[in-house]
């Protein structure tokens, strides 16, 4: 069953329940009250017809002795002048026959042996409606006689009746009015849940940036406000595997593409020389070019492994003095810079960082590289360092090329080249800074890339002083 | 003689596609990027474009909007070989499309495939004393008409077509009967014993040692 309707339900029936129970209750008590009141005015005014038969009788000569007729006068003048005259009022002697009676009546209490019951009253039912019947002796000089007074009821017993009635008509009014508010109720209660619930459907069907509106301040608006923030969570760790496949596809194709250009060459050219008779020179640029591409085939891979290599080794943490691995750098770059003829400034101030001594050679390595690369003929690098409060900083610094502003954010994508041509010429893979940024990652330093075109590209590094590593 | 401009950045492929081009009779212009690629095709009338499609500059299907104002038909020739890369060259314009790695035959075939759809080729080919028309593909021999089936005037036209150059038996059996060779080098000698005899090129067609045929013929 939906909530909805046991919701309504349930409070319909507290509802109707609480109106019958307590206007029963309220019908009773004040039905009881009714006939109690009447009862004790029914006892007064029997308590008073009494006394007054009494001492109107006890004043009589002594030597009257028409008792019973004079009984008869006394209460008919009674009953007439004094008495409520709604009431029926008989009046038997000693002997149990009736001597007064205001009104023909069915029954009599003497005849049910109600003699020993003097000042008793009963509620009986008569065909012409509910009568309080009290009963008293009267004994005095005059000898025993019986008061009986029957008040009639009747109206109490209407009333109740009209009012149940009524109060059934009422019930029924109550009954439809909260059955109205009851709904309303339930659906405003269930109105936020059902809207969750059709945004949780709508969010199951792939819907992600639905989110529901958070009104109120009550448990379902708690229960809205995790769902969004699941919602928020599951959208977020979503993109980011978006965009992982992303970068994978986009490096599978870029690798590919990489793979391919020189794959063509080496095939188109080995067809040649097997399918053709060529001329020497024709031949020997063929072989040459074979060679070649063979060669950037095998840079590739070297770069390749080199790049897997680092996402599943851990790295090596140690001490590392600057100054020294700033010498062993210049030792291993120093013959290819002379080739171009550039020079190599190195300025490295006393200090030391925490890391892999064979990755960051491979860092530097790679950052001079560039820098090589973009440098002309008679270039000049630069690699300084100098300590700070935090850490530790490098720069490495050419008057080369510089990167065009738009391209500097692109450079560490990997396979990516500013100039592609150019960077084929220098024998550059693509992979270079895509490997120096997985190597700062992985020092958790912190790297910086400014350049002006034409004036020469700064790259600065930056190693924090605990040395604390990226668990990646 | 066709005139074609190959633009290519990679220098190693651009030779190679202008050597087999120029070996297979055309004349051939090479530029490096797409701004130079686009000057040569305002200066000189081209009959075929190769373009690679990333390209520094002017990349390959700004080149592409270049050769349809000039009418200039267009090969892709890029790494991205993927279909919907495919389907987006060809959407954009381009006639035909060759993925890297390509095999040169494969090229020549649709540079010549490309040519012919254009009505830019000579649809005569002439061997020694043999004319062969592609169009209404029929060989003559001095004026008189050889009978040659449908797959013998394919495998003479892939002779002609590609004269001097060693075919391995591979290439012949997929180029002529379009489906993988298996090994079974029965069927190419059996076709080239009888259109020996039926053109008249018993020493012409030579055998290569453990490779197939070639077509001698100066050029």
């Amino acid at each position: 069953m939906k909530l909805f309707w046991k919701l309504f339900i349930s409070l319909q029936a507290v509802i109707l329940l609480m109106f019958t129970v307590f206007g029963c209750f309220l019908m009773y008590f004040s039905f009881e009250n009714s006939i109690n009141r009447e009862k004790e005015r029914s006892r007064e005014e029997t308590l008073f017809f009494q006394y007054a038969l009494l001492t109107s009788m006890e004043s009589l000569p002594d030597s009257y002795q028409a008792y019973d007729m004079a009984a008869a006068e006394i209460a008919e003048t009674i009953q007439n002048n004094v008495a409520n005259s709604n009431n029926i009022v008989r009046v038997y002697n000693s002997r149990r026959q009736i001597v007064f009676e205001s009104e023909p009546r069915n029954g009599s209490l003497l005849e049910s042996g109600w003699e020993d019951h003097s000042g008793v009253s009963r509620i009986v039912k008569q065909e012409d409606g509910f009568f309080i019947e009290t009963f008293l002796e009267v004994t005095g000089k005059m000898g025993t006689y019986y008061l009986e007074i029957d008040k009639n009821i009747t109206y109490i017993y209407n009333e109740r009746d009209m009012l149940l009635s009524n109060y059934k008509l009422v019930l029924l009014a109550a009954f439809l009015a909260s059955m109205f508010l009851t709904f309303l109720l339930s659906a405003g209660f269930t109105r936020s849940i059902r809207r969750l619930s059709i945004e949780t459907r709508w969010f199951a069907d792939g819907n992600y940036k639905r989110r529901v509106a958070v009104r109120g301040n009550d448990e379902i608006t708690e229960l809205m406000k995790s769902f969004n923030h699941m919602a928020n969570e599951l959208e977020k760790t979503m993109n980011e595997l978006e965009e992982d496949a992303r970068r994978q596809e986009d490096f599978t194709a870029a690798f590919a593409h990489e793979l391919k250009t020189p794959l063509t060459s080496v095939i188109g050219y080995a067809d040649m020389l097997r399918s053709r008779n060529l001329s020497d020179e024709e031949r020997r640029l063929s072989a040459d070019y074979i060679f070649g591409q063979g060669k950037r085939l095998e840079r590739l891979s070297y770069k390749l492994m080199e790049l897997v290599g680092m996402r599943t080794d851990e790295i090596r943490r140690q001490e590392i003095d600057v100054q020294e691995l700033a010498e062993k750098i210049k030792k291993f770059t120093v013959q290819v810079l002379r080739k171009k003829k550039i020079t190599f400034y190195v300025s490295v101030a006393p200090g030391s960082i925490y890391g892999d001594i064979d990755l960051l050679q491979s860092l530097f390595g790679n950052l001079i590289d560039n820098a090589r690369k973009a440098c002309s003929e008679g270039g000049i690098i630069w690699m300084m360092g100098e300590p700070e409060d935090d850490g530790y900083r490098f720069f490495v610094q050419d008057n080369g090329r510089g990167i065009p502003e738009e391209e500097i954010y692109k450079i560490t994508e990997a396979f990516y080249m500013v100039d592609k041509s150019r960077a084929r010429k220098e024998g550059g893979a693509g992979i270079g800074m895509t490997l120096c940024k997985r190597i700062i990652e992985l020092h958790g330093a912190d790297w910086k890339i400014s350049s002006a075109e034409g004036q020469g590209t700064r790259v600065t590094v930056h190693f924090k002083e605990d040395g604390d590593m990226a668990d990646a | 003689m066709n005139r074609i401009l190959v633009v290519e950045d990679e220098e190693a492929i651009a030779n190679l596609i202008r050597m087999n081009l120029v070996g297979a009779g055309y004349l051939c212009d090479i530029a490096y990027d797409g701004i130079t690629g686009a000057d040569k095709m305002e200066e000189n009338s081209y009959d075929l474009c190769l373009f690679d499609i990333m390209l520094p500059g002017l990349d390959g299907y700004g080149l592409l909007d270049y050769a349809k104002k000039l009418k200039i038909p267009v090969i892709f020739l890029t790494a991205k070989g993927e279909l919907k890369d495919r389907v987006k060259g060809l959407r954009a314009g381009a006639d035909d499309y060759i993925t890297k790695p390509f095999e040169v035959l494969e090229l020549l075939a649709r540079v010549e495939n490309i040519l012919r759809r254009f009505n830019k080729t000579e649809q005569i080919i002439k061997v020694k004393d043999l004319t062969i028309d592609m169009t209404s593909r029929t060989v003559k021999r001095n004026g008189v008409e050889i009978d040659l089936t449908l797959k013998e005037f394919d495998l003479l036209l892939l002779f002609a077509q590609n004269k001097n150059v060693a075919l391995y038996r591979e290439t012949i059996y997929e180029r002529v009967w379009n489906s993988l060779y298996i090994g079974d080098s029965r069927t190419i000698d059996l076709h080239i014993q009888r259109l020996r005899k039926k053109t008249g090129l018993e020493h012409d067609i030579e055998a290569v040692y453990k490779v197939g045929y070639r077509l001698k013929a100066e050029v």
